[in-house]
């Protein structure tokens, strides 16, 4: 009964790393992603250790998994906000269908083009050029996610 | 503003109330972004939001942009110089006063309830 319910939460865990992933690769801009790889770090873990802390079933293993999870929910959310804070004063381009950018104005923000990040690239790896036939990789995504 | 809250750093009840309502946000919000990501079309309206603060105290906004960051669907990115307001990105604002008053009426007011 409890090797059931243990597989049951490492699998729903899984699924969620899993849902996780695609959504990283998935949706189109950073701040995006970074939604789906918050619900990995917090619920996807959680669910595993609580499966694990499950199918050991000592009080070592309980008090294990607990201190895991309050270290990741102390450190996780303090990593992600740093980085996002740092994507938007680095210029990181919204996704088109953003509705309000209320920060506008309130932080400094970088200029982030990709035309020249790519100009930049092929500047540095000339052969890379026929590889990628000329395609512009960047600016093509954000309309084929809509 | 909004009504004066009382609060009581000692009271477990509160801190009990408090972590409940974050597993129900966590449960709740982690579905819809499941189903976000899933659904073949993507149909969301992000946005970079305003959050107005009442609180006053740094581990209070501290403990508030934890809690929103941690919710899935939700990421608090800046606040104010002067403390008055915590910017975040939200995957779906269709509404975005909503959203605000969401977070307002629900974290902000549970965590006003343990910490100033």
């Amino acid at each position: 009964m409890v090797e059931i319910l243990a597989a049951l939460f490492l699998l729903a865990g899984a699924a969620v790393a899993l849902v996780a992933a695609i959504g990283v690769a998935r949706l189109p801009d950073t701040f995006l992603r970074m939604h789906a790889s918050t619900k990995a770090g917090t619920v996807g873990s959680g669910l595993v250790l609580i499966g694990a802390a499950l199918a050991f079933g000592e009080v070592g293993a309980w008090l294990r998994a607990v201190a895991i999870l309050a270290f990741l929910l102390a450190t996780t959310p303090v990593a992600a906000s740093a980085l996002g804070r740092a994507a938007y004063v680095g210029g990181t381009p919204l996704w088109k269908g953003t509705v309000a950018d209320q920060l506008a104005g309130v932080l400094p923000r970088g200029a982030f083009d990709l035309a020249e990040a790519e100009r930049r690239r092929r500047a540095l790896q000339p052969e890379a050029e026929e590889a990628a036939g000329g395609t512009t990789g960047g600016g093509s995504r954000d309309g084929a996610a809509r | 503003m909004t009504p004066a809250i009382r609060s009581e750093p000692w009271n477990p009840v509160a801190w009990l109330g408090l972590g409940l309502l974050f597993l129900r946000e966590l449960a709740l919000s982690a579905w819809d972004v499941i189903l976000t990501t899933l659904r073949p079309r993507l149909d969301i309206r992000p946005a970079i939001l305003a959050l107005p603060l009442d609180l006053r105290s740094d581990v209070g906004i501290t403990l508030l942009a934890d809690l929103i960051t941690l919710t899935p669907g939700t990421t608090a990115l800046h606040v104010s110089e002067d403390r008055r307001t915590l910017y975040l990105h939200c995957i779906n604002a269709a509404s975005p006063e909503a959203v605000v008053s969401g977070l307002k009426t629900g974290f902000e007011a549970a965590v006003r309830r343990v910490l100033p």
